[in-house]
């Protein structure tokens, strides 16, 4: 249940229990309390309302490039150019109205030739297609004069003069009409009906996405979090389907009702605005975190966003499906493990064998350096070797089959390396790059296996 | 023989009795003749176990040929919780592309397995190979079907110690070194029984250096 705020509260909008008690939108709020003592309230947030009609204008990009936002709660979309992109008037009306349902909202879609047209009978709940001014007329006529304007004085004067729908008022004498109310209202009567062009101004999208919704009951499971974080991702992804884009960087904000904060950043080597591939992203990474506590609100935000290659222009399908495969698998281990967890190796040109080699990004491509006999396993550290009878000993006698290679390196950085290396077996058939300090005590150590 | 057989015996699925000629087709070359005449080549939807005696006696090295193979095609390579660093040095003198490479490090065995079963089903690898430490039997399960979706060969390397006498992996090797090379036993097979062991060319895993099979024993010094 929602009160409106100011001086005299009023209910807005109450439950099916509420109603049952007999509280009616409309009444006032003391009304409200005396027929049920133990209601709710929740104060309107017009904000947030006009925050969530925003995020859904993000949204509606997907199907036009001119989408307006009219508050309350409507949202205006310029649909004549898109018609023949998405296979005509039915199939778009159609896909927008699954769209809407997949955000979780409910919404009246009403098509007309004008803007006004549009707005004011989807408001009377009129879920048409008008396709002509003839039509138009006809819909528009039958409804009541209040969506004209809504001011006390104006809706006074009518019901004194028996008017009671807009077809009444556009039968009036014009003059008449714009001396008596006003030339502003019958301007707005004559773009509600078609006589005067309408021009909108468009909603410009910002530059970056970012969304939020605070939760109806605060939550602690990720698959919760998840559908809630849905709505948010079918936002981002309308609004990069309008521009032909994907997200390479996505951040989950989520604040607890202590108002701790935790952010899950979700990175993709491949951009994407499929929400089915980002929310398993976001659920690999969600299901390595711990949420701190009760999970009150969330925001969406795409950090990076950058153009989606034309996929149907590619000369090789199978290479470029291939590169989406593999990026796809990079991602989602990624998303679990953690972004270090996941990496490639390449060469690097130090003659310290333990400096010799890179972590990098998996597929970074590198010049070939000539082949050394190295083992195919490093230890991560040199690991000493004991001595018996003063051989090295490495589950048994080592011996020793190549050698000695010397490396000698780093004496400008400090970490400089004076090894003798050498290949050795031991008595199992194992196989071992050890190596001797050249140093007075001649020290032992094993760096490889060959494996 | 009928179409209908046919299809069927083509279903990896499908256990052929002992007698019966290895799985014809899609097998990877080993790089080892004696190998890909007892195995048909490394099977391509497939889950290995292999077991070497002990770490470091080239095991690896058993790989790196058809692993050399592999990655001139545009598939990742998978090393999922290697026990050691993959040596790039070593793996570019295999003549391993490294950009295919891909290293993962899971913090848990748990992750470890999750993390090959995506590996294998992503069809995104041309080999993955782990070191989970120990497989259960339904981890090795939802193994083989990710290999089977992703037709990736998939290795996993196991201790010697403590081996179940039976498992459900389709193959299974021990590996062991001797002085005259590896050898390799293969404890079981699709399309086929157990056979002698193998004795294969111990050099690759140390390039540059001749086997001493071929000799050069008196090559060998001793520290005193």
């Amino acid at each position: 249940m929602i009160a409106g705020g100011g001086s005299r509260p009023q209910v807005i909008a109450c439950d099916a229990q509420a109603q049952a008690a007999g509280i009616r939108p409309g009444m006032a709020l003391s009304a409200a309390y005396a027929l049920s003592p133990q209601i709710r309230v929740r104060v309107r947030d017009s904000v947030l309302e006009l925050r969530t009609l925003e995020a859904n204008a993000l949204w509606a990009l997907q199907f036009t490039s001119q989408v307006v936002v009219a508050p309350p709660a409507s949202l205006l979309l310029e649909v004549g150019g898109s018609l023949r992109l998405f296979g005509g008037l039915d199939a778009l009306r159609a896909r927008i109205r699954e769209a809407v349902a997949a955000l979780g909202f409910d919404a009246v879609i009403a098509v007309a030739p004008t803007p006004l047209g549009a707005q004011w009978l989807a408001r009377a709940g009129l879920d048409i297609a008008v396709e002509d001014a003839a039509m138009l007329h006809r819909h528009l006529g039958r409804l009541p004069v209040a969506h004209l304007d809504g001011q006390r004085a104006t809706l006074e004067s009518f019901r004194r003069m028996g008017l009671r729908a807009l077809g009444e008022l556009a039968r009036l004498p014009r003059d008449g009409f714009a001396r008596r109310f006003g030339p502003a209202l019958l301007d707005r009567l004559d773009r509600a009906f078609g006589h005067r062009p309408d021009p909108q101004p468009a909603f410009t999208p910002p530059a970056r996405f970012r969304a939020g919704l605070t939760l109806p009951s605060p939550v602690t499971e990720v698959e919760a979090l998840l559908f809630a974080t849905h709505r948010l991702l079918l936002q981002m992804t309308g609004y990069l389907a309008a521009r032909n884009a994907g997200v390479a960087r996505l951040k989950l904000a989520m604040t607890s009702e202590d108002n701790l904060t935790l952010d899950a950043i979700v990175a993709l080597s491949v951009p994407s605005r499929d929400p089915k591939h980002l929310a398993n992203l976001l659920r690999e990474r969600l299901s390595q975190t711990q949420l701190p506590g009760r999970i009150e609100s969330i925001a969406l935000e795409a950090l990076d966003v950058s153009q989606l290659a034309p996929r149907n222009f590619s000369l090789l399908p199978d290479r470029e499906q291939s590169r989406e495969e593999k990026a796809a698998l990079v991602e989602k281990l990624r998303a679990r493990l953690g972004d270090d967890a996941v990496h490639g190796v390449s060469l690097y040109p130090d003659a310290r064998p333990e400096l010799a080699w890179r972590e990098t990004e998996p597929g970074t491509r590198m010049q070939p350096a000539p082949k050394l006999s190295r083992p195919a396993w490093l230890l991560t550290r040199p690991r000493r070797i004991d001595l018996r009878e003063g051989a090295p000993w490495l589950d048994g006698q080592l011996t020793l089959l190549d050698g000695p290679e010397r490396i000698e390196s780093g004496w400008w950085d400090g970490e400089d390396v004076m090894r003798d290396y050498f290949v050795a077996r031991n008595p199992d058939g194992a196989t071992f790059w050890v190596y001797r300090e050249r140093s007075a005590e001649g020290r032992w150590f094993l760096h490889g296996l060959f494996a | 023989m009928s179409a209908a057989l046919d299809t069927l015996l083509q279903n990896a699925a499908v256990w052929r009795g002992a007698g019966s000629a290895p799985a014809a087709g899609a097998g990877i070359a080993s790089g080892f003749s004696a190998l890909d005449e007892k195995l048909g080549g490394w099977p391509a939807g497939a889950l290995v176990e292999l077991i070497p005696q002990r770490e470091g006696i080239g095991e690896l090295s058993l790989l790196l040929p058809a692993l050399a193979a592999l990655s001139r095609d545009e598939r990742w390579i998978a090393f999922v919780n290697p026990p050691y660093i993959p040596y790039a040095p070593a793996l570019a003198a295999a003549g391993i592309d490294l950009a295919k490479i891909v290293v993962v490090r899971a913090a848990g065995h748990a992750d470890a397995l999750w993390a090959m079963e995506q590996a294998l089903r992503s069809g995104a690898c041309g080999a993955v190979l782990g070191w989970p430490g120990f497989v259960t039997e339904p981890a090795i399960r939802r193994l083989q079907l990710a290999a089977e979706t992703g037709h990736a060969p998939g290795f996993y390397f196991t201790a010697c110690g403590a081996l179940p006498r039976t498992s459900p992996v389709p193959y299974r090797l021990r590996i062991d070194a001797r002085p005259s090379g590896l050898q390799v036993e293969i404890l079981k097979r699709r399309g086929g029984g157990a056979v002698a062991p193998l004795m294969l060319n111990h050099a690759l895993a140390v390039p540059g250096l001749s086997s001493p099979a071929a000799g050069t024993v008196s090559a060998v010094r001793r520290i005193a």
